[in-house]
């Protein structure tokens, strides 16, 4: 019986290596062939990067505020007798998590006042674009409401797959109650450079992310390291910030020397043992590399999609983010969102550029171990033509839109309505709460501190929060808000930022020159351009630069 | 003697539910590798393009270094999985206390979702706060300095792959172990008889009994981390710079971030190749080596 | 009789090493479920938390759907295992028993379909399962994690029959028996091994897979493999929910892996023990 089977078996061996070895012969002469045709595809090489013309500089006003009339806080919105949207099913779709706990929170009123009988999807957060864009691009439709970062807006705008709002946010004239998503109280920063495309509004602000200054206020105020500080250095920290207010540091002079001085490593007698952290991680570095490109003044692209990326703006920044990663932690290369924050929560770091919701969770002692000692101030800058030119990046965010594919758009609008109106206290509900993620994004945010207490008191979980330095906090972010630089927004970006930020992490890691990363990274670009269509992209440039001019970004 | 060959209608169904399950998906796969298809970008067009992708694909110097990565990473986890579980086997095969108890723990690393796993290590991998460095920096002195598993581009890649090491091994052990346990004992009597030393009754007797056992150990394993991305994507994102970027996870970019579809698909089945030709190398290998 | 003493010893010892080494990453993911958020990032670590709280399962597994996640990932494993089972016991049968002309052909193929790289297939698949209107059901991830395990299912199944002597169906059959009637009576009892294993592997394929189960869902079906990266919420990562619900996660393939435990090593034999 043994006897039977072995000559069968390797009768099976030799005729399924046989086999399979046809199969991949097959394969190997299509290799084959594919790459003897290559050498005639050869000449289909990108063609050259032209020599550009002059950056465009940047002006370094600061926007021009417009103050919102200040309301009393609103009481509770009354559901009608009957719903206007009664039977209505929308579904929305957002990152998965606390930051959808808004929506779950408000379905039921939400139902009662609308009639619209909500769903909500959530998605893993690395995976919401993709999903979004499949969703979008096959024609499911199945999300009515989507929630998305800016960045990767540029190809649902360009996708035409949103719909354009201005119709109800005209209706607001004739009917605020109903239609007014109060756009003028959204920021400038926000309504102008992440809401609109080709001229139309297609989203409104969610979450109002941007770049902060936090600082150990109890090491950088102290008096008797502000001496040493001057002894070494000629001048006190507290000279060139307040907190709450604004400050006046270079990255390539003050941010350094304040970094030098809190490493253990360069100086001994440091209180703390890192003088700042990074966001340097690869996917996650071309924020705080966007922050430096734009105080140098630089400027993404000229007139004609070439990239401007590797233009003495781009290198001087990448150059300054190099320099500072030997005052940061070790592992630095490889720090995410939650390393760079812990950096500073725990104790690590004596002053950090990261997102709004440091200050919230500076505050949580489940999370931080410096309760109360935080500074906020504005972000760092560079000189450019003997201007302090200070700019931090509005670093993702997130906005509302509503899809193409949705039934019935006007329901649509109006449950963001909800969540951005007089029922959420004009959205204070959400920013002022610990558990979400979203921040500030309005003048009625910053002018309502005490609608911040409420919404703790409100809540037993949220209850044991006190802020006594919220005023600073607030004052501080709006500072940097009108100080913000946005992302590039054109579809495409997220490929452009890949090509971006693999560069960036060599260089940081020292494995290749800055300079020599951003030609390849602007040379990548250009390819990427014109595979997408420099004409297409021009005119989504074009758009998005009337936002850039009206917030005094450029001239 | 024997009935007619069943064959048909026993095979038919599992064979009828791969083919129908996979033809469509696979054609229409295949045909978008050879068009220019992005997700979401319709003016674009869908252009059929022959093989531009392909060639694109072997013109793409990252996409060829994460080939060369990727076989870095294959070569390496199933060789150490490889040895190490074997060695494993040999040293489980033998009856003791808490045996059962030892073993179901041993089986827990590859019966942890992926994802799961990447965040595990994602935590232990942590520079500053994560055990690993804690023992190796401050309880064994193994380092003067934490160790930058992650964040260093010389040693990023092996930090994945020991992560894969410590999740497979006990796959790969499990495997040969039941292979172990198979063997009959006459061969063994035999040998000791003859006075055979230990040494050469593994080598003559053990492997070449072993080969099954081998053969699905190693081909599977093979095949599966070839596609390994889930612990690239927590643990470095592919970073610093490339250095742990693998075929999978580009391709994965390619396809969802970058949204090329096309190029995407078309990478995919150039890896599909690559993939094909290793594993029949080694099943050759394998079946006829330890004759 | 002394030199045998140390091996035993030294055995031990070396057992003793490799299964705290194995076992320490297991043992920090149970302790971390348990920990206050401000002992997992701790320096020194945390490695005994005497200061433990259930706040992270309550948080993973009933404020962000970790239970949901365990049922709907429970259910597509098991009528995925179901399905990959009543396939493949019968291809494995004919593959193994007779001699088919191309078997070796058809064997490579099918082995090659677990090569399918998931990214080339994930659109168009997604596009098939819309047009059945199957997305965010059971079904369509089901059906997709059959490409994957049949493979893997065939071949254990039938190198394990292969294994089998002869005789014992071939008297059956020669009485008069059905293929069917074969297959019931005689094979399915003595491949129990097999199958156990073929069902936990199976089993453990479809429990942790990640990238189709993301694609294919939206709120109806939440795979437990797609709650916990969405346990990234608000710009905090909730390590603690993570590991409670993954712990919870592991429990059904453990309590598979407990039942089955007699079967299993038995069930990877690829050459029975002959007589």
């Amino acid at each position: 019986m043994p006897e039977e089977n072995k000559p069968l078996k390797k009768k099976v061996s030799r005729r399924e290596a046989l086999s399979t070895a046809a199969k991949v012969g097959v394969g190997v002469v299509v290799a084959g062939v594919v790459a003897g045709v290559g050498g005639y595809y050869a000449g289909s090489a990108a063609a050259p990067p032209k020599t550009v013309t002059e950056t465009v500089e940047r002006t370094v006003t600061k926007t021009v505020t417009v103050t919102a009339a200040t309301t009393a806080p609103p009481t509770t919105v009354t559901a009608p007798a009957k719903p206007p949207y009664e039977g209505v099913k929308l579904t929305i779709c957002g990152d998965a998590g606390h930051n959808q706990k808004p929506f779950y929170w408000e379905k039921d009123h939400i139902g009662e006042v609308l009639g619209v009988d909500l769903e909500i999807v959530g998605v893993p957060f690395g995976e919401l674009v993709e999903k979004i864009m499949t969703d979008f691009a096959t024609g499911a439709g199945a999300y009515d409401i989507v929630v998305f970062p800016p960045f990767a807006g540029g190809d649902f705008y360009g996708g035409e797959y949103l719909v354009n709002i201005d119709p109800y946010i005209e209706k607001a004239k004739t009917d605020p109650e109903h239609w007014d998503v109060k756009w003028d109280d959204i920021l400038p920063t926000f309504r102008e450079l992440y809401c609109s495309y080709g001229g139309k509004r297609y989203a409104v602000t969610w979450d109002g992310d941007y770049y902060q200054c936090y600082f150990r206020k109890d090491l950088l105020l102290d008096p008797k390291l502000n001496e040493a500080f001057k002894n070494k250095y000629g001048y006190k920290i507290s000279d060139v910030l307040t907190s709450g207010g604004e400050s006046k540091m270079r990255y390539d002079k003050e941010w350094l020397e304040i970094s030098e001085f809190f490493t253990k490593a360069y100086n001994p007698d440091s209180p703390i043992k890192y003088g700042t952290s990074e966001l340097a991680g690869r996917g996650n570095n071309q924020w705080h590399w966007n922050s430096r490109f734009g105080s140098a003044g630089g400027i993404y692209f000229d007139d004609d999609m070439h990239p401007l990326i590797n233009k003495e703006p781009g290198v001087r920044a990448l150059e300054n983010f190099c320099d500072v990663m030997k005052y940061c932690p070790p592992g630095i290369l490889n720090f995410g969102y939650e390393e760079h924050k812990d950096a500073f929560l725990l104790g690590d770091a004596a002053i950090i550029v990261q997102w709004p919701c440091v200050g919230k969770k500076g505050q949580d002692p489940n999370q931080s171990k410096i309760v109360d000692k935080l500074g906020y101030t504005l972000v760092p800058g560079f000189e450019v033509e003997g201007t302090l030119n200070q700019r931090g990046n509005l670093a993702f965010g997130r906005v509302l839109a509503v899809s193409k594919f949705c039934e019935n758009p006007e329901a649509a609008y109006r449950v963001i309505q909800y969540l951005s109106g007089p029922a959420s206290w004009w959205a204070t509900k959400w920013i002022s709460d610990p558990r979400t993620g979203l921040d500030p994004f309005r003048y009625y945010h910053f002018e309502h501190p005490e609608l911040w207490k409420k919404r703790w008191e409100s809540d037993p979980e949220t209850a044991g929060i006190s802020w006594d330095a919220l005023p600073e906090y607030l004052e501080s972010s709006k500072i940097n808000i009108e100080h913000g630089f946005p992302e590039p927004t054109i579809p495409g970006t997220p490929e452009l930022y890949d090509a971006l930020t693999i560069r960036i992490s060599a260089a940081l890691a020292g494995e290749m020159d800055p300079k020599k990363a951003l030609d390849e990274a602007a040379s990548e670009w250009e390819k990427i351009i014109d595979r997408l269509g420099r004409d297409y992209l021009k005119k989504a440039w074009a758009s998005l630069k009337v936002g850039w001019k009206k917030v005094g970004l450029i001239e | 003697m024997r009935r007619a060959n069943p064959s048909i209608f026993f095979l038919l169904p599992a064979v009828a539910a791969i083919i129908l399950l996979t033809i469509v998906p696979l054609v229409y796969s295949l045909y978008l590798s050879l068009t220019s298809y992005e997700l979401g970008r319709a003016y674009l067009g869908m252009k059929f393009i022959g093989l531009d992708n392909y060639i694109t694909a072997i013109k793409d110097i990252r996409f060829l270094m994460s080939i060369l990565r990727t076989l870095i990473f294959v070569a390496i986890t199933v060789t150490v999985e490889f040895g190490l579980g074997l060695a494993l086997a040999l040293l489980f095969n033998r009856e003791f206390k808490g045996r059962g108890l030892v073993l179901t723990i041993m089986m827990v690393p590859f019966m942890i979702a992926p994802i799961a796993v990447g965040f595990l290590w994602w935590m232990i991998y942590d520079v500053n706060y994560g055990p690993l460095n804690h023992l190796v920096v401050d309880i064994f002195h193994l380092s003067p300095n934490p160790v930058a598993w992650t964040a260093d581009p010389r040693i990023a890649l092996y930090s994945i792959i020991l992560t894969d090491i410590w999740q497979y091994t006990p796959f790969m052990m499990l495997i040969l172990l039941a292979g172990l346990r198979s063997i009959p004992p006459e061969p063994y009597e035999a040998a000791l008889i003859d006075g055979a030393s230990g040494l050469a009754i593994f080598r003559h007797i053990t492997l070449p009994l072993l080969k099954p056992a081998i053969l699905v150990a190693i081909l599977i394993r093979t095949i599966d981390a070839f596609k390994v991305y889930d612990l690239v994507y927590l643990l470095t994102f592919g970073g610093p710079g490339t250095a742990s970027e693998v075929a999978s996870f580009y391709i994965y970019l390619t396809g969802f971030r970058h949204f090329r579809i096309g190029y995407a698909a078309a990478q995919s089945y150039i890896l599909l190749i690559i993939i094909s030709i290793l594993v029949t190398i080694l099943i050759r290998i394998i079946r006829r080596g330890a004759r | 009789m002394k030199s045998s003493t140390v091996v035993n010893v030294v055995t031990y010892i070396v057992a003793a090493i490799v299964v705290i080494v194995f076992a320490f990453p297991f043992y920090w993911l149970i302790t971390t479920s348990f920990k206050f958020d401000i002992d997992i990032y701790h320096y020194p670590p945390v490695y005994i938390p005497f200061k433990f709280t259930l706040h992270n399962y309550w948080t993973g597994l009933f404020d962000l759907w970790g239970l949901q996640g365990i049922r709907d990932s429970f259910i597509i494993s098991a009528m995925n295992t179901l399905l990959v089972l009543a396939l493949s016991i019968p291809a494995a049968y004919a593959l193994a028993l007779m001699p088919v002309r191309g078997k070796s052909f058809l064997l490579s193929w099918i082995l090659s379909q677990r090569m399918l790289p998931p990214i080339a297939v994930a659109i168009p698949f997604f596009l098939v399962w819309k047009w059945l209107g199957w997305l965010d059901t059971y079904q369509a991830l089901v059906f997709t994690y059959t490409i994957f395990n049949l493979p893997f299912a065939i071949w254990l199944l039938a190198g394990y029959i292969e294994e089998l002597p002869r005789e014992i169906y071939e008297a059956a059959l020669v009485d008069g028996a059905s293929h069917l009637g074969v297959l019931r009576s005689v094979l399915l009892p003595l491949i129990k091994p097999s199958i156990a294993v073929t069902s936990l592997f199976t089993f453990i394929f479809s429990w942790n897979e990640f990238l189709f189960a993301v694609i294919f869902t939206r709120e109806k079906i939440r795979p437990f493999t797609v709650v916990i990266p969405s346990l990234i919420g608000g710009h905090v990562i909730l390590w603690g929910a993570i590991c409670a619900v993954t712990l919870v996660g592991l429990i059904p393939e453990i309590v598979m892996v407990l039942l089955l435990q007699k079967h299993i090593v038995r069930g990877l034999t690829l050459g029975a023990i002959k007589g």
